[in-house]
């Protein structure tokens, strides 16, 4: 029996066959699977799985030949890319200066109690994720706290409970 | 610009040559002009990182690094003021201040570590900046070392030496900012890691006590150890050691960075394998007793080998020696032939072919470090001669060496192959892409192994050069034969019998008394139980005398034990896969009653 991989030539996809791989396979040939299309790559990905699991982060690799390490590397550092999945919303609460003197970091450990996860984490749903962010841009409302392009503005922890019976029901 | 045009510069006032291209650092330290450094380490690539290395250049307002900085003629350059010496303290500062810096319960205080070296020289006695010491976790999850990540200061010589040197690069900097890492894989532990070989070089690259060996911590420091150079004793290859030693321990094992293949880096088997694992060791003579080995003295073995020797005619008796033995053993077992009936070192599957008279290789080294091709027939590098897998590695990566892997086990280098395939098939079609893949190849080299020795492999090999002879372009390959055995070469030289299957070896006429000479050998103790002979040995033999340094399964069931010296303990030669003769010289003192293979040999056959 012979066992032929010409690694470089023969493009061998995902054992899985999850058609999301053939397309990702489709942006690597565009690059011509150049180790320096890492990050076009990486963000194509990211679009079609949502996040980068580190099984598609190996497949990334083997198929760029690059090192585990390196991608992994490069995956941390840009704060676009994430390893876990997020909810489909994402709750951002501002740490900006205005925000962080008026108490964000109460806000973000409520809203972290109310919804049961970890800032990072997202919700079993899967409908929300909870990060914080640098300024987002509503200092007069502060603190604020941005869910897509809503924008919610002079919280205190005592708010949160009702802001996440009332405002958040709005997102399915 | 020409790279031996010589350029000229002033560095603190002192007129200075250096070659163009180098960089400040490198002309400053070929003038007897020392500059702090951190991050820099030789033969890796500059990084730049740490800052320790900042001159002034005249007429810049800004300082440089001059690791990284290319060194320009006739510009003015300060090493040493009043501003860098700050600077510098500075830095040092921060660094310390960043992690967990408590020198006094360090493995590499008191004179090892490269920041606390930094720090005596720019009179850091106090810190001016709060303390951070976030809680970072440590992993100690590989067998040989580990990694505590509180006493890093990320100066990457670890991650550009995994990259560059071992060609691996298992590790990498996560995160940024304040949150970077030194992370193994993705986010893995060295335990569990998919790609580090274990080969140490990290640790020994790494200037804190952040990457540590295990074996080695808080043995003492480093630097008031005896070194001795010597052989490693676990391969062909042949890599140089400096072993360093106190009070008669081992304490650390590296590369000797003048050994001319190895130039300091080694392979796990050498860098631990020879001190780093737990072994018991056989330090006197033993003798079976009523069903129990039991001490006794060399004289009363020697004598009772003697007596049974007497009664045993010299056609049922035969030696066996491991493949590790030096030439000297070799030779001293060949002188006593005649009281045997046949004496024979243990071989790899088809590796005889591979050992019987070898053409020596001259230039490997240049061989290896410019090829642009290489091809590997029936051989295991990764596992059997892991600096050698280095090269290939760095080829690929560094140089888009083209690889084609035939007839081989999988290992790690297939990743990085062109073509990797298990079992070869003789089509044509086959053959027009190994020949498209090698077509523009200049420098191809061809490393061949025991299983290059069966008629398949014979065949390939034969196919493999037709399709050299039929290139355009491009040199014939270097070829180079890699036995398997440390010493096969040496020992079927001094005229030991090249036995590949044991069994039938033994099986072809009847055996009453066995000498097996394994030597400090480590391996084949336990590989005799994995295969048929067992059951043959234990029934029939009337002696059976296993001279040994460590205990293994068949010492247990052995008449009489022989303590033999180690690696460390004994002076000798060994041949390599080159041809070359390699000496083995003591590094610490003989344990216990323990004597030298050939001393033993020759006191056994007087
Ligand atoms: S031990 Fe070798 S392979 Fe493993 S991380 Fe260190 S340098 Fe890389
Ligand atoms: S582990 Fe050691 S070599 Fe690696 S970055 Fe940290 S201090 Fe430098
Ligand atoms: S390659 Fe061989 S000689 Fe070199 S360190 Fe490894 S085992 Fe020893
Ligand atoms: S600081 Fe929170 S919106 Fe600007
Ligand atoms: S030694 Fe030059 S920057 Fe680190």
């Amino acid at each position: 029996m012979m066992e032929l991989q010409t690694i470089r030539s023969v493009v061998t996809s995902h054992p899985s066959g999850d058609a999301r791989f053939a397309s990702l396979d489709d942006t690597i040939a565009h690059y011509k699977a150049e180790p320096t299309a890492l990050i076009q790559v990486l963000h194509a990905a990211q679009q079609l799985f949502g996040y980068l699991s580190p099984d598609v982060l190996r497949y990334i690799a083997g198929k760029l030949k690059l090192p585990l390490a390196q991608v992994y590397g490069v995956v941390t550092f840009y704060h676009l890319f994430t390893l876990v999945p997020r909810g489909k919303y994402q709750i951002m609460v501002c740490r900006g200066t205005a925000c962080h003197v008026r108490g964000a970091q109460l806000i973000l450990e409520r809203l972290s109690q109310q919804l049961g996860i970890k800032e990072g984490e997202t919700t079993k749903d899967n409908l929300f994720s909870l990060h914080s962010a640098r300024c987002i841009g509503a200092c007069a409302m502060a603190p604020a706290i941005a869910i897509g392009d809503d924008v919610y503005g002079k919280l205190t922890p005592d708010k949160v409970p009702k802001f996440c019976q009332k405002d958040l029901k709005k997102y399915t | 610009m020409n790279a031996t045009q010589t350029i000229t510069l002033t560095i603190n006032g002192k007129v200075c040559e250096g070659r163009a291209g180098q960089t400040i650092l490198e002309v400053a330290t070929a003038n007897d002009i020392y500059i702090p450094t951190l991050c820099w380490m030789k033969d890796r690539s500059p990084w730049g990182g740490c800052r320790m290395c900042i001159v002034e250049v005249a007429g810049s307002p800004k300082v440089v690094p001059a690791c990284a900085t290319p060194a320009v003629a006739g510009s003015q350059i300060t090493t040493n003021s009043p501003r860098l010496h700050n600077l510098r303290r500075m830095t040092l500062e921060l660094l310390f201040s960043e992690r967990n810096h408590i020198c006094p319960i360090c493995p590499m205080n008191k004179g090892d570590c490269g920041l606390q070296h930094q720090a005596y020289l720019h009179g850091v006695d106090s810190i001016r900046f709060p303390y951070l010491y976030p809680a970072l976790p440590m992993d100690v999850s590989g067998r040989y070392f580990g990694l505590d990540h509180n006493r890093c200061i990320l100066c990457t010589r670890c991650v550009r030496t995994c990259d560059e040197i071992e060609g691996v690069h298992t590790l990498d900097i996560a995160n940024r900012g304040e949150r970077n890492l030194i992370v193994v894989d993705m986010h893995a532990t060295f335990g569990t890691s998919e790609t580090c070989t274990s080969c140490g070089a990290c640790v020994a690259a790494c200037p804190t006590g952040a990457l540590f060996d295990k074996a080695q911590t808080y043995r003492g420091k480093l630097h008031t150890c005896t070194v001795v150079k010597t052989t490693c004793p676990e391969c062909p290859v042949g890599c140089g050691l400096a072993v360093y030693t106190r009070e008669n321990r081992i304490v650390e094992v590296f590369g000797d960075p003048e050994s001319p293949l190895c130039a300091g880096h080694l392979c796990r088997k050498g860098r631990y394998e020879t001190w780093a694992e737990p072994r018991r060791r056989i330090t006197q003579p033993m003798l079976r007793h009523n069903g129990e080995l039991k001490p006794v003295s060399w004289d009363e073995a020697l004598a009772h080998i003697r007596r049974v020797r007497d009664a045993t005619p010299v056609w049922e008796s035969v030696l066996l020696a491991s493949p590790r033995l030096t030439n000297e053993a070799g030779q001293a077992i060949h002188r006593v032939a005649d009281k045997l009936d046949r004496v024979g070192v243990w071989l790899a599957p088809n590796e005889g072919a591979l050992v019987e008279a070898p053409e020596p290789l001259a230039d490997v080294r240049r061989q290896l470090t410019e090829a642009d091709a290489f091809i590997l027939l029936g051989v295991q590098p990764s596992r059997d001669h892991g600096l050698i897998a280095s090269y290939v590695r760095r080829g690929v990566r560094q140089r888009q060496a083209r690889l084609i892997i035939l007839n081989c086990r999988r290992s790690d280098l297939d990743r990085y192959a062109d073509i990797a395939v298990r079992e070869v098939s003789l089509e044509r079609a086959f053959w027009a892409q190994v020949a498209e893949v090698l077509r523009d190849v200049q420098r191809p080299v061809l490393l061949y192994g025991t299983e290059a020795m069966t008629p398949i492999g014979v065949a390939v090999l034969e196919r493999l050069l037709a399709v050299f002879e039929q290139k355009a372009s491009g040199e014939a390959p270097a070829l180079i034969g890699l036995p398997i055995g440390t010493n096969s070469i040496g020992l079927v030289a001094a005229g030991l019998e090249a036995v590949e299957d044991v069994g039938s070896w033994l099986d072809a006429k009847p055996v009453r008394y066995l000498h097996l000479v394994l030597g400090d050998d480590h391996t084949l103790g336990e590989r005799w139980f994995e295969e048929k002979y067992r059951a043959l040995m234990l029934e029939t033999l009337d002696l059976l005398v296993v001279q040994a340094s460590y205990e293994s399964p068949l010492t247990a069931h052995a008449h009489v034990v022989l303590p033999a010296c180690t690696w460390a303990e004994k002076t000798g030669t060994v041949t390599n896969f080159e041809g070359r003769t390699l000496p083995l010289k003591p590094v610490i003192p003989v344990r216990g009653q323990a004597r030298d293979d050939a001393a033993i040999v020759e006191a056994v056959y007087a």
